[in-house]
Order: C-alpha cells, then structure tokens, then sequence
C-alpha cells in the first residue's frame, strides 16, 4: 500500500479520535441541580432543548400555556400527563443516562399533538459522538479495504 | 450471455406461478385495499377533525405508509403497484369499457412529449411533502388528498392509453418507484435471444408490449426484452401471461444488484428524483420530529395562529424548497465537482458525475425512509386498535380499545437509527465505488474520486442522527 495513503488514513483517524476526545472532555462537568421551567404549548416547547450533565439532578416545572398537554420523556420513561392551564406539574429525575432523548406532548392537544416535541440532551452525548467517530471509521476503512483489495 | 448477478425465477415453483397468473388475483387484492382507502376517504370528511382519533390520518401515515417504507418496497419492490386502488378506476374504465370503442382520439390521446419524464412527477411530489404538516394530521385534507388521487388517475386513464398517470405524475409512485430498483425481487426476460428470434423463425410478435387475447400489452410502457431496471415496471405480471414463449421470469436476486450493473441507463430526470428522495426524510424528520415549533406552526398552512401569518408561510415554503432543490442537489453538485478536480479526469463531465453518483444515494435514501418510519410507528402504534376501534372518532367502542392510553415504545428507536443509518452509508459506498469504478480504469483514481461523495454521505448520516440520538 502507497504510504501516503497510509499516512493520510492514519491523519484522517489521527483527527477524528482527538476530536472525539475533546468533545467528550469538552462536555464534562460537575454535578449539579438543574432546574428547568418549561412552557408547553401548541405545538411545543420552550424552552426547545433541554441541556443538562450526565448525573445531574434535573427538576422540570411544567407548565402548560393554551391546552391540557403532557411531559414524556423517551428511554427516561418520564411521564405526566393532564397538565392543565394554571396548574404547573413538577418532575425531577437523576440524568443517569446519556445521550439526546425526546420529549414529546402526552395528552392529545390538537392536530400537531403527535409531533410536539423538545429534547433533552445530556452530556456527554456518547452516542451522538461515538456516531460521527463510527461514520468516519466506516468510510475510512472502507476506502481502505477497497484500496487493498486485489481485483480479480 | 451471463447474467451479471446471481438470480433464481420463484416460478419454478408451480403453486406460486399458479397463485401469481391468476387472473383472480389482482382484482381481488386491489378491492382489498381499495375498501380501506374509501373509508379513508369517507371517515377523513365527515369524521372527527383531530388526526390522532380518526382512521383517515391513523391508517394512511401510520399504517400504510409505515408498510409501504418497511416492508413492501424494501422487500417487493412495486408490489404495492400491483394491487394499488388509485388506478382501479380508471383501469376498469379502460379495460372493461374503453375497449369497446376501438381507437377513438379521445381516449388515446398523446402523452406531450416534453412531459416524458419525471419532473412533473417530481414537482407535484415536493407540492404533496410541503403539505405534509397539514396532510399527516389533518383527517380532511388527508381524505381530499386521496381522493384527488383517485380522480386525477381516473382522468389520466380516461384520456391516456395504459399507466401514463403511474409513469409521470402519480406521486407515491415516486417514491415507490426509485426505491423499487433495491429490492431483491425483479421481472425481466430469461433469454433476450429468445426476444430477438424473429418472428418467420418461430419468435414472437412482441405480445409483450402489443398485448394479446391472453393479456394487455404492458400498460407501464414497458417493453421487457429491453428492461434492465425495476423502476418503471410495475410487477403487473402482464408480460407473463402474454409472452408465448414463456420467457419472462420473476426473479429473487441479491438487494441492490441492479444498482451497481452496468446495464443500468443513467438520465438526469431520475438522478434528481434519488436526490429528492433523499432530501425528504431528512427535512421530514427536522420538521416533524426536531424540537423546533415554529417551524411546525409556519408549515402548518391550514392553522394560522396569531403569530403566524402568509409570510411565514410562504418562508417555510421556500425553506422547504430550497433545501430540496437548492442545497443538498447543491452540495452534490460540489461534490462531483470537487470529485473530477481530485481525480484530475478529463473523461467524465461534471454534469455526468452528478448524474452517475445520484443512483448510489438510493440505499442511504431508503435506509433514512425505513428509519424515519421505523420511529414513526414505535411511537405512535397505540393509535391503530384506538381508529380500528372509533375509526370516526363518534364515540364507538368496537374493539374495546377505544381508550388505549399512549404507550410509546421508545428504547429500540436510538439503536434501530443507527443500525439503519450506518448501513445506508455503507451499502450506499458500496454502490457509489462501483458506479465510479466503471467510469474510472484505475483504482486509485475511482477512491479519489469517491473522497467527496463519500464526505457527503456522512454529513448527510450525521445530521440526520442528530436527531434521534
Ligand atoms: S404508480 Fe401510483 S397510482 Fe400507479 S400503481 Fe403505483 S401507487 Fe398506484
Ligand atoms: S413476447 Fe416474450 S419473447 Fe417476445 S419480446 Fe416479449 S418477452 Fe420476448
Ligand atoms: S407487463 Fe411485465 S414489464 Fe410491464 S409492468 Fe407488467 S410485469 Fe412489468
Ligand atoms: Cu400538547
């Protein structure tokens, strides 16, 4: 195999793992309490994305603004339904998963009800970095296998 | 002539060529699903107006085209085609009535040659994706939509000879159409030298695309001596009943082959249509699955709200179109761009590129569809026994499950993405260096040249994952 390609794949890895790190490092902090008020309206939330650390303790008021509307979040199985107008429900939860989870109305509000959605990401997004770095390795090893490949 | 990629004919098997030349069994599948699509039609309109509680919405955006993406076209190509209510009306008319006047100009006037290609199709395709945010909720819109669908094909049938509605306007067709060509299932001759016999020395009459008393001539205009693609052949298994040499075969193949054969006709009108195809799940996923309201309420064109007015509107309109038309044909287009400079060919021409590689966004195109459905009906399943049980949203209890709470079924979903967007990106690699390998001689030349596209189709993998992961 030509060196330089060599050189080249290794550069083009080289860059991707160290990208990956410091996006991981990048994201990690400390502990905490978070506290969210949420509005929930047709047809979302606000606000839209919720970011938090991975261990964090995360309270969620929610309140709902023009409807009855619900609180669920994917994978957490976080789930409130009927929240009325003037009556804010509260969640918390420990973040002890990682990654970006949904959040989605739980109670029919409307016609957009099933796609009123918000996200809840917490850092550091393994899944979503571990993707990119796993894309890029495909790609790469796939050229390369290509490249090594004796044609018959 | 050896084939290019292994094949079997599942005619062999006596009880399935029984089963599939059956003159019984078309008619009987389409009244099949052309009952459900009439009770689409009538629920849609007079029905309960939210989408989550009436059958029109429930049936036609989380069954059938859940069914369609996942099942039928990855695995059967155009068999939807073969049992589709749209046309049944109008194919009724043609066959059973029409032929009895002859050749009267009206009936069989001509398809305007400008129009024999796709991008009718493809713009009144993007019309129906830019109303999505009203059609995928609204039961009435949804119904009209059906039945503007039964009656523009009804129309076209009236007026054109054969499927000239399936071929350049009908907009599932689309969608059904392209991804047709990675299913592992096909119609095509045995023997093209059987085809080429002529007819003195005991070949045939061309009863394939003339028609004969045992059948009509292929109403997709196709002539199957001459096929080497599943796009435009609808599975209507005419051909096989007319053909008196019993040379046409249906064939199980590997996923994808027709891709990657180099008997394959690359025409830029089908380019595009893999691009848009492509587009679609990503902008589809970003509006109805991204965390951002706005974008639903101004695509929401029905519903104005107080702070959503006609510009708005018209910005989404012109966001959506754009990101179909203008950018990712855009980023393609640099990329073969940045892909003949890399390869330093003076053989290939940018525009030929563009063309070319287009066909090997296909499986990245169908894995993000079966993605963005795979969600859809996890998500939402539990509304099916809940329409089943009160399809009118009146009240019934039919099932007993009209008060099936919403039960999700979200832990798959993160995984099932990845697992559908890393193998889009590979057997769509796959399909591009083989496309590129045929036009370049040399190996290092074609991975060169591959550096871009391969660039965008992570980029385009990325961002949709944003989304889910
Ligand atoms: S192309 Fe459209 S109208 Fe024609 S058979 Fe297929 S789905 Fe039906
Ligand atoms: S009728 Fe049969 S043999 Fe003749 S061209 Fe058609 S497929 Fe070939
Ligand atoms: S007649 Fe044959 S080639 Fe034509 S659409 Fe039907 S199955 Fe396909
Ligand atoms: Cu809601």
């Amino acid at each position: 195999m030509n060196k330089h390609y060599a050189l080249l794949i290794l550069i083009i890895i080289g860059i991707t793992v160290v990208t990956g790190i410091s996006l991981v490092e990048a994201q990690q902090q400390d502990n905490y309490v978070k506290h969210f008020t949420v509005k929930a309206f047709r047809f979302g939330f606000d606000p839209e994305r919720l970011v938090v650390n991975q261990g964090d303790i995360v309270i969620i008021t929610i309140e709902a603004i023009d409807a009855v509307h619900g609180f669920y979040i994917e994978d957490y199985e976080i789930r409130q339904d009927l929240i009325t107008p003037g009556s804010p429900e509260t969640i918390s939860f420990v973040a002890d998963k990682r990654g970006m989870f949904r959040i989605h109305c739980s109670t029919i509000c409307g016609s957009l009800h099933p796609f009123m959605t918000a996200h809840l990401e917490v850092q550091p997004n393994l899944r979503f970095i571990g993707s990119i770095l796993g894309i890029t390795g495909l790609i790469v090893s796939f050229i390369a296998y290509a490249w090594m490949r004796r044609e018959d | 002539m050896k084939p290019a990629y292994k094949k079997r004919d599942l005619l062999k098997n006596n009880l399935i060529k029984r089963i599939i030349l059956s003159r019984n069994l078309q008619p009987f599948a389409t009244i099949l699903a052309f009952a459900p699509f009439i009770f689409v039609a009538v629920t849609g309109i007079i029905g309960i107006s939210s989408g989550a509680k009436n059958f029109s919405v429930g049936f036609t955006w989380i069954l059938w085209s859940v069914l369609l993406a996942l099942l039928l076209v990855p695995f059967l190509g155009r068999s939807w085609c073969f049992l589709c209510p749209i046309v049944w009306p109008g194919e009724l008319i043609q066959r059973k009535l029409w032929s009895k006047f002859g050749d009267s100009k009206l009936m069989n006037m001509r398809w305007p040659t400008v129009l024999k290609n796709v991008w009718l199709q493809i713009f009144i395709f993007i019309f129906f994706g830019i109303w999505m945010v009203v059609l995928v909720t609204q039961p009435f819109v949804t119904a009209i939509a059906v039945i503007t669908l039964i009656t523009g094909a009804t129309i076209t049938f009236i007026l054109f000879p054969r499927r000239i509605f399936c071929r350049y306007l009908c907009p599932p067709g689309l969608f059904i159409g392209v991804y047709s060509s990675y299913a592992p299932i096909e119609v095509r001759v045995k023997d093209r030298g059987i085809c080429l016999t002529p007819s003195s020395q005991g070949g045939c009459n061309k009863e394939c695309y003339t028609g004969s008393e045992k059948g009509y001539g292929c109403p997709w205009l196709e002539f199957p001596q001459n096929m080497v693609s599943n796009i435009d052949c609808g599975l209507c298994t005419e051909c096989f009943k007319t053909c008196p040499r019993d040379n046409i075969a249906l064939n199980a193949r590997p996923f994808g082959v027709e891709l990657e054969s180099k008997e394959m006709k690359m025409k830029s009108d089908e380019a595009w249509r893999a691009i848009i195809l492509l587009a679609f799940p990503l902008v589809y996923t970003a509006v109805l699955f991204g965390p951002w309201a706005w974008i639903k309420s101004w695509g929401d064109l029905l519903l104005y709200t107080n702070s959503v007015g006609v510009t708005q509107h018209l910005f989404y309109i012109i966001l959506i179109i754009d990101i179909v038309l203008g950018v990712l044909p855009g980023l393609h287009l640099l990329a073969s761009r940045i892909s003949i400079l890399l390869s330093g060919t003076k053989d290939i021409s940018t525009k030929e590129l563009f063309v070319n590689y287009a066909y090997a966004y296909i499986p990245l195109g169908l894995m993000l569809w079966a993605g963005f459905n795979f969600s859809l009906i996890m998500m939402e399943w539990s509304y099916i026994p809940v329409i089943i049980s009160d399809p009118f949203g009146a009240g019934w209890n039919l099932l007993g499950t009209t008060h099936l709470p919403w039960i999700p079924i979200t832990l798959p979903i993160p995984i099932a993405e990845t697992v559908f967007t890393f193998s889009g990106v590979l057997l769509s690699l796959k399909v591009g260096y083989n496309s590129l390998n045929s036009i370049f001689s040399d190996k290092k030349q074609t991975l060169r040249a591959l550096i871009p596209f391969a660039t965008l189709t992570a980029i385009i993998a990325i961002v949709y994952l944003w989304f889910y992961i």
